[in-house]
C-alpha cells in the first residue's frame, strides 16, 4: 500500500442532475502504467479533470503522495510533479516552437516577475531549451510558429513540454486520438521509454494499445469504478464484458 | 525583436520624426500645432499602455479611461489643494510640483487597478469587459458626485505643474517632456513582452489552460499586467491634466476607453509602436474633418473597417511588413 503514489476514494461529480463521476476509486502503483478505459461518456476526462485539478470535486479524497490534494489548485498540483496532455493538442499556438519549450522551463521556476531581461537569452532557459528541443526532435523547427507544425509535430511537441520538470506522474488523455496507425507505434515506443522513469496514467479508447502497454486497468461506467485489476483479469471480468459489449 | 530591417527603419524614422516635429511646425509657423502634438502623445501612451492588455494580454477592458481619468483628477485635485493652501483632510498638503504629483498619480492608479483588476480578473471574455466598463462607470460618476472638485463641470488648474529648470507653461518645453515619458515607457513595454513575465504574459492569452498544468498562477500575473497597464494609463491622465490644465468626469467617460481602443486597432494590435501611429491618425483626422462636419465618424468609421479587415497588424504592420512575430 505505501508505494500507491495516487490514491483517490470515493470521488464524486455532478453537473446539475448528472453525475458525472460517483464512487470513484484508483489505486496508482509508483512506476507503472495505470489505463483508465470506460465506454464514452463514462466519465473518464471529468475524473482526469479532477485529478489535474481544473474541477472540484463534490465530494471523496484525492492523496498523492501522501499527501491531501482534493482542493489544491492546478498550478500547485503541477509543482508537486502531476502534469497532463489534452485530448486536442494543447500548445500555445501564437509562439515560436522554442517560446512554447521556454514557457514550460520558466513555469517550474518560483516566480517569473522578472520585467526587463529577454527571456530567450536569461541562463535558467538557455541553459535547457536545446536540450529540450533537441529530445523531441525540434532543433530546426525551433523558430516556426506552433500553429504551423504538422499534427505529429505538435503531439511531439506536447508531450515535451510535458515532461521538463521530471514529473512524477503523466497523466496522458487520449494520447493516439487522430493518429495514423505509424504515429500510434511511435507514440507507444515513447510510453514505454517514459515509464522508466515516470509513472503514467493512460486514458484511451484503443483497446489494443490499452492491453499491449497497462500493467493494471481501471474500467469506469456511468462514473463508478467497476473493476480494476491486471489486463488477464480485466479481459475475463464478467461486468466489464456487460458493459463493453452489452448484455446477451 | 528588431529583427527586422523596415520594421527597423520605420521606428527609427518615427521616432525621428516625433523628435523634430515641433521644430517643422515652429518653422511652418504653426505653433498651435505643437499643443495638439503633445496632446497626441499623451494619448499614445495610455493607447500603448491598453495595447499591452489587448495585444499581449488578450486582456480586453473597456474601462481603460477610467485610470486616465484618476491621474488627471490626483493631479488636479493636488494642485487645488495646494493653490487653496488648504491640506486633504486636513493632514495632506497639496502639490505642485510634479515630482511628487506624477509618482502620486501613477500609485493611486495603480492601487485602484489592483481593486479592479482583482476583482474582474475573476471573469473572462464578455463578463471581463462588461465588468471593467461597469467599473470605469462607477468611478465616472464618483467624480460626477465630487462636488467640491467640480462634480460635472470638471476642475480647472490655473497653471501647469512645475519643476526645476524645465518651464511646463511653454509649449515646446512640455512637448519634450511629454515625448520623454512616451519613449520611456515604449522601451518599458518593449523589454517587458520580450522577458521572462512577458512570455508569461503571452501565453496565457495563447492558452491559459495549458499554462495552468504547467504550474503558472495565472491569475497573479494578470492582475500585474493589469496594474502595470493602469499604471501608464495614470501617467498619461496626469500628463493630459497638465496640457489641457483642466479635468473632468469626461476625460474617463467610456466612449474615450472605445477612442483608445480604436486608436491600438489603428495602429495595429499587439505592436507597441502601432498605437502611436493610431493616435496620430485618429486625433488628426479628428481634428481635420471636425473642421468641415461635426459628424466627423462618419468617415472614421469605414475607414478603420477597411484596416481592421484589410491590414490585421494595422498600420504599423502595413509599414513595417510582415514580421516573424506575426502571421
Amino acid at each position: 500500500m505505501t508505494d500507491n503514489l495516487l490514491q483517490v476514494q470515493g470521488l464524486c461529480k455532478s453537473f446539475g442532475a448528472v453525475k458525472a463521476n460517483h464512487n470513484f476509486n484508483l489505486q496508482i502503483v509508483s512506476g507503472t502504467v495505470h489505463a483508465l478505459i470506460g465506454p464514452n461518456g463514462a466519465g473518464k476526462t471529468t475524473a482526469l479533470n479532477q485529478l489535474s485539478g481544473e474541477l472540484v470535486p463534490d465530494k471523496g479524497t484525492i492523496i498523492f503522495s501522501g499527501k491531501d490534494i482534493t482542493r489544491l489548485k492546478p498550478y500547485k498540483r503541477s509543482r508537486l510533479g502531476i502534469t497532463r496532455s489534452f485530448q486536442i493538442t494543447s500548445i500555445f499556438e501564437n509562439m515560436s516552437v522554442e517560446e512554447n519549450i521556454a514557457l514550460s522551463i520558466i513555469s517550474k521556476s518560483g516566480h517569473n516577475f522578472r520585467f526587463l531581461n529577454d527571456c530567450l537569452a536569461s541562463p535558467l532557459v538557455r541553459s535547457e531549451l536545446g536540450g529540450a528541443l533537441e529530445r523531441v526532435g525540434l532543433l530546426e523547427r525551433k523558430k516556426v510558429k506552433a500553429r504551423h507544425l504538422s499534427h505529429g509535430e505538435k503531439k511531439q511537441l506536447e508531450v515535451g513540454m510535458a515532461l521538463l520538470g521530471n514529473p512524477k506522474l503523466l497523466m496522458l488523455d487520449e494520447p493516439m486520438a487522430g493518429m495514423g496507425p505509424g504515429g500510434t507505434v511511435e507514440m507507444s515506443k515513447l510510453i514505454r521509454r517514459l515509464r522508466e522513469t515516470m509513472t503514467i496514467l493512460l486514458v484511451e479508447h484503443d483497446m489494443e494499445v490499452v492491453f499491449a502497454l497497462a500493467d493494471t486497468i481501471t474500467v469506469l461506467v456511468s462514473g463508478e469504478t467497476i473493476a480494476s485489476g491486471n489486463p488477464a483479469e480485466i479481459r475475463s471480468n464478467e461486468l466489464v464484458r456487460a458493459a463493453y459489449l452489452g448484455d446477451d | 525583436m528588431l529583427d527586422n530591417r523596415r520594421k527597423k527603419i520605420v521606428v527609427f524614422g518615427g521616432t525621428v520624426c516625433l523628435l523634430l516635429l515641433p521644430v517643422i511646425a515652429s518653422l511652418l509657423g504653426h505653433e498651435y500645432f505643437i499643443s495638439l502634438c503633445s496632446r497626441i502623445l499623451i494619448y499614445s501612451l495610455a493607447a500603448v499602455s491598453l495595447d499591452l492588455l489587448l495585444g499581449f494580454g488578450g486582456l480586453v477592458s473597456l474601462g481603460h479611461a477610467a485610470f486616465v481619468g484618476v491621474g488627471g483628477y490626483v493631479v488636479a485635485i493636488l494642485f487645488y489643494h495646494a493653490y487653496e493652501s488648504e491640506p486633504i483632510f486636513g493632514i495632506i498638503p497639496g502639490s505642485e510640483n510634479i515630482l511628487i504629483v506624477l509618482p502620486c498619480a501613477i500609485l493611486i492608479s495603480a492601487m485602484i487597478a489592483l481593486v479592479i483588476g482583482a476583482l474582474s480578473l475573476r471573469t473572462r471574455g464578455m463578463h471581463f469587459i462588461m465588468i471593467t466598463l461597469a467599473f470605469a462607470q462607477m468611478i465616472f460618476y464618483l467624480t460626477v458626485g465630487l462636488e467640491k472638485y467640480g462634480g460635472d463641470d470638471g476642475l480647472s488648474m490655473y497653471a501647469r505643474n512645475q519643476i526645476l529648470f524645465l518651464d511646463l507653461s511653454n509649449d515646446l518645453q512640455f512637448y519634450y517632456f511629454c515625448l520623454f515619458f512616451l519613449l520611456f515607457f515604449v522601451f518599458f513595454i518593449y523589454r517587458l513582452v520580450h522577458s521572462r513575465f512577458g512570455l508569461v504574459i503571452r501565453g496565457i492569452s495563447s492558452n491559459e489552460r495549458r499554462l495552468q498544468t504547467l504550474g503558472v498562477n495565472c491569475y497573479t500575473y494578470k492582475l500585474v499586467c493589469f496594474v502595470i497597464a493602469g499604471s501608464g494609463a495614470g501617467l498619461a491622465g496626469a500628463l493630459l491634466a497638465n496640457q489641457t490644465e483642466y479635468v473632468s468626469p469626461g476625460m474617463m467617460h467610456w466612449t474615450l476607453s472605445g477612442e483608445l481602443m480604436v486608436m491600438v486597432l489603428l495602429g495595429g494590435l499587439g505592436t507597441i509602436f502601432g498605437p502611436i501611429i493610431g493616435a496620430f491618425i485618429f486625433i488628426l483626422l479628428e481634428d481635420i474633418l471636425g473642421m468641415f462636419t461635426e459628424h466627423w465618424m462618419v468617415y472614421m468609421g469605414p475607414f478603420l473597417l477597411l484596416v481592421v479587415i484589410f491590414a490585421p497588424k494595422g498600420l504599423f504592420g502595413l509599414l513595417a511588413g510582415k514580421q516573424e512575430s506575426d502571421d
